[in-house]
Formats: C-alpha cells, structure tokens, sequence
C-alpha cells in the first residue's frame, strides 16, 4: 500500500511538472495548472477505475485473466460511444466530440458484458479458457462496429474520433463530467473495499461460498454492475485503455496477497499512479507525429506482460 | 437439531431426469450419517439439499421443523457445514487464510482457527500457499475451514450441540492414516453433539465410522436407510451396486468387500496381458 501511495505521488509530480510542449517546467499560469490537475485528476479517475473493475471481474468470474478489456467491455463502451456520437451527427448534421451520453458507454460496457457471459457460461459454470476466448471474439466484433461507425462518420469527425478511439486522457472533458466519473469511481472502490470479504469467501467452491453465508447471486450482480459502471467512466473520459485492468491487480496481488480489501485499494492507487505516470511519459516522448495516446503505451506495456501470465497459468507450468 | 427430508424430488433445471425421487430421511444430532451408492445415484444432491444449497424440486427439507430454505446467510452458516467432493480455491491464499474463511459470516472466534489447525495436523502447514499442496492436504484443509466454522471445540458450553458437518466424499484424496484420523474426527464431533453426514465410497469405511446409512440405490431412490448393522450388508449392497459384497468381521472391525467374478480375477487378467 505505502509503495502503491508513493508510485502515485511521483506520477502527480512528474506529471504536475511536465509543460503541453514535453518540456519539463512549472505551470506558467492558473489556467495551466488548471489544466494539468484536470488531466491528473482523469488519469487518477481513469486508472483507478480500470484497476479496480479488474479485481472485481476477476472475482466475479474466478479467473485471473478477466479485464475489462480482455472480456470486451471496453470495446463495447467504446461501440456505445461511437453509436451516440453517429446518432448526434444523424440528428444534428455534426460530429458533436468528447461529450457523448455517459449512458451510452453504461449501457455498451453492461451489454458486451452480459453477451460474454451468457455465450461462455454452461449451466452457470465458466470455463475459463472458453472465457477469454468469447471475450476476445466478442471484442473484435464490437472493434469492428466501431471502425464501421467511425468510417460513416463525415471526415472532419473521423480524425478526432480515430484519435479517442486509441484511448488517451482528453484535454477538453469538463470538470463537472470528471467530478461526476470520480465520484462513480470512489464509490465504485468504496463497494470494493465493502465487499472485499465476500469477494474473499466467494474464491471457494459455489457451494462451499453460499455454505460459509456468502449471497452468492447478490454479490455477482453487484460485481457485474460495478465492473461495468467503473469500466463505462473510463471509456467516458478515455476511451478505450487496455491491459492496466488486468495486469495491475495481477502486480499487487503478487506483492500483498489475495485479501480483496486491500488488493481493491493498492490496485486503485496503484492504477491512478500508472496512467498518471504514463500521461507524463507521452508527453515527454516525441515521436514527430504529435502525442502517443496513452491506450498505445499501455498496450505496448501490458500486452508482453499479459503474454508472460497467459503462458505462466498453463498447465504443467511454474507458478 | 434434527434434519428431516420428506418425500423429496429434485431435477436439475432444464433436465427432465430425476436425480432423486421419493426420499425420506433424517438425520439425527450426535450421530454419524453415511450416504453410499453407486456413482450418480443422487449422493452428492441429496447431500446438496441436506445442506441447503439445493432446494427439492418436490417433497420438504426441514430442520427441526421449519423449511431448510428459510434458513440463509450467517444463521445457517453458524449451523451446517458444507464441504464439497474437489477443493476449489483461488489462488494466492495461505492455509490460515482459507480457514478464516468459514468465519466469513460469523466473525472472528478467538481460537477457532487454531483450534482446527490442531485438530486436523494442520499446523505446520498454516503459513503455505493452498495451491502448493497436495490434493490430500487441500482435502484436509478444507475440513479444517469447515471445523474452524462450527467450532465445535470453542469455550462455550456444548459448541458442537446443533451443528451439522455434511463432507462429499471427505476421505477420496487421503492416505490411510488420514483417512483414518479424518473418520476420528467424525466420532469426536458426534460425541460432542455435532450430526455428521458423508457421503462415501469406501463401505469398509462407511461401516466403521457410521452409526446410520443412507443406500441410494437406481432411480435416485433410497435403497435402504437405518443403522449400519442392517443397511451397509451383502444383501442390501449387491442389487444397488450390481455385484456381490462379502462383510467380514476381522479384529481391527469388519471389511466390506466386493467380490469379483471370476473372469476378473488377478490370474485372468494376468492371462490377457501375455
């Protein structure tokens, strides 16, 4: 925890300190400070929230390499968004960005969600590999819906909409919109850290977990809505951002053990520190051809790092 | 507290098969219950219902009278222990871990942890990962968890009057001197107040430690139910499992034996490998 609390404060610092040109400096004015404590303030939201929809799909499903990402609920945020934003262009003419309803990410990220989990499940029982498998399809074909919404949209929208769809923290979000995902997000961690015994008690056996006076049935469906809302307010101010909701419970489940309650809270603060500190990254990283999003950079990261514990939970393999 | 099932049903969603059909029985405090059969003759649903996970599709499950279902949550996890045929845990939790686990909706017992620990030889084991034992020792963990919960050994005057420890098949991955301290224990619960059922497969066993027997037999239905002397006999077990038994009484107790046509026989068989 006090390591997860300090990878944060050097993330905030970093990134305090990190001017809109790459260059290290202080904020010449009060509206930029303004405006790099908006983008920590999302990123602190963003990653904290991945993080923790981790942990709790990871719970709800038993199974370690459940993510948002990986189970599609990202890309299904993502298609959500995008069918709002065509549906305002339809409606008004234009490509109206960055605002679209938040219950259209909701309502995407719960739906790929639900889709995963009654195409994968048998007789309630998940196969894990089947799992991963579906969520996986389940994700391409959601990607794909997006690149076609995105194709429909006229070429003024295209550019801005290919840009968030690479998922990167959005310098134009208003405070009132990130106060309101924060504050899913604290309550989001809040359930977590609530349910963090339940959580615990529900790694046995169904039968064994309702036998020790687990509500079995309550719990997935409070997990199952977290997730998804958690999941929805990233995809909001971010879009999609992969492999931190899988790799970072998986990092400090290695370091602090399985309790959910403080795996629930380092994982928060351990998430916040990372997109923060990645944010700050992408900035200092030229590339020529403007800023990296932050979902390139994650991906860069998380994706060896997701292979490394794909291959280490094979059977027969060392753990 | 005394569990009764009354002409109890049950098929699972979906199935038209009926898992079990027609079955009455109790099951008494203070005393060893076992369930014997051949495999999917109904043992581990009718152990399932016993337990309150299952709701029967037709007939009643009550404990001392009130439908089993009404009782939920902490109140019933503070009377009937479960523990199921395969440990299952997620990764990462210690041996003292998943002990603290069948406290989840009871709180911390000072001492019920240790007192489990002890019980089941689990000491050493308290700090080691649940995944880096064998399957034996996961089995006799998961006994541990279930003693931990009911804590029949606690401070309190009669902490095992009332409860109810219902294992599948607790003894499938133990070594004989397990398996034999395990059904100890079971002797130990009962003489403390505790109603023991489990479901098993070893009928040498199931002799030695039960005071009842429940034989399911095809159909889902019970075979033959009362004390052991009368139910765990060649004549009882040779219809139910389709071959004859031999019971003979032997100074360490009786062994209950299948007896193997000849054409499978070690000499035949010897006869088909060359």
């Amino acid at each position: 925890m006090t390591a997860s609390l300090a990878l944060l404060a050097l993330a905030v610092a970093l990134r305090l300190l990190v001017g809109p040109d790459g260059v290290w400096d202080l904020p010449r004015d009060g509206a930029e400070l303004e405006l790099r404590l908006l983008r920590v303030a999302s990123g602190v939201s963003v990653g904290a929230a991945l993080a923790v929809s981790g942990v709790l799909l990871q719970s709800l499903l038993r199974n370690p390499l459940a993510s948002p990402a990986v189970l599609g609920l990202t890309s299904g945020a993502s298609l959500g968004v995008m069918i709002s934003i065509y549906a305002g262009f339809l409606a008004t003419g234009a490509v109206v960005q960055y605002e679209p309803p938040a219950v259209s990410a909701l309502l995407g990220a719960m739906a790929t969600l639900g889709l995963v989990y009654v195409i994968a499940q048998r007789r309630g029982m998940i196969d894990p590999v089947t799992l991963i498998l579906v969520g996986v399809i389940v994700s391409l074909i959601a990607g794909a819906l997006t690149m076609l919404v995105t194709h429909l949209l006229p070429a003024d929208g295209l550019a801005a909409s290919v840009q968030w769809t690479l998922g990167s923290l959005n310098d134009n979000v208003r405070w009132l919109r990130l106060t309101l995902v924060g504050a899913v997000t604290l309550i989001g961690i809040g359930f977590g850290c609530l349910l963090g015994p339940a959580m615990d008690a529900a790694a046995l056996s169904d039968d064994e977990a309702r036998a020790v006076g687990v509500r079995l049935g309550a719990l997935r469906i409070t997990l199952f809505v977290l997730a998804g809302t958690l999941t929805a307010g990233t995809v909001l101010l971010a879009g999609p951002i992969a492999f931190v909701g899988l790799v970072i419970p998986h990092l400090v489940r290695a370091v602090g053990g399985p309790s959910h309650r403080p795996l629930v809270l380092a994982s928060a603060l351990t998430g916040a520190g990372l997109i923060v500190l990645a944010d700050a990254l992408v900035r200092v990283i030229d590339l020529g051809s403007g800023r990296m999003p932050i979902g390139v950079l994650t991906a860069l990261v998380g994706g060896p790092v997701f292979l490394v514990i794909l291959l280490r939970q094979r059977p027969g393999a060392e753990s | 507290m005394t569990l009764e099932l009354a002409q109890v049903g049950f098929r699972y969603p979906g199935t038209r098969r009926l898992v079990l059909e027609d079955v009455s029985c109790a099951v008494a405090p203070g005393r060893v219950t076992v369930v014997i059969g051949p495999n999917a003759a109904g043992k581990t649903t009718l152990v399932r219902i016993m337990s309150g996970l299952l709701n029967p599709t037709a007939g009643r499950a009550l404990i001392d009278g009130r439908p089993l279902r009404s009782m939920r949550g902490a109140e019933r996890a503070g009377r009937i222990a479960y523990i199921a045929q395969r440990p299952t845990l997620g990764a990462g939790f210690t041996v003292a871990q998943t002990l603290a686990l069948g406290r989840y909706a009871l709180g911390a017992s000072a001492g019920a942890i240790e007192r489990a620990l002890a019980r089941t030889e689990l000491g050493d084991l308290s700090g080691r990962g649940f995944h880096t034992l064998s399957a034996g020792q996961q089995q006799r963990v998961m006994l541990a968890r279930a003693l931990a919960q009911l804590d029949p050994w606690g401070p309190r005057p009669g902490a095992g009057a009332g409860k109810l420890l219902i294992a599948d098949e607790p003894t499938s991955a133990l070594d004989p001197r397990h398996a034999m301290a395990t059904l100890s224990l079971f002797r130990e619960l009962a003489s403390r107040g505790v109603g023991v059922v489990a479901a098993l497969h070893d009928l040498t066993s199931a002799v030695r430690v039960a005071d009842r027997a429940i034989a399911m037999g095809p159909g889902g239905r019970i075979a033959a139910a009362g004390a052991v002397s009368q139910t765990i006999v060649p004549d009882i077990l040779e219809p139910i499992y389709g071959v004859p038994f031999a019971l003979t009484a032997t100074p360490a107790g009786a062994v209950v034996t299948p007896v193997a046509p000849a054409s499978t026989t070690a000499s035949a068989a010897e006869e088909t490998c060359r």
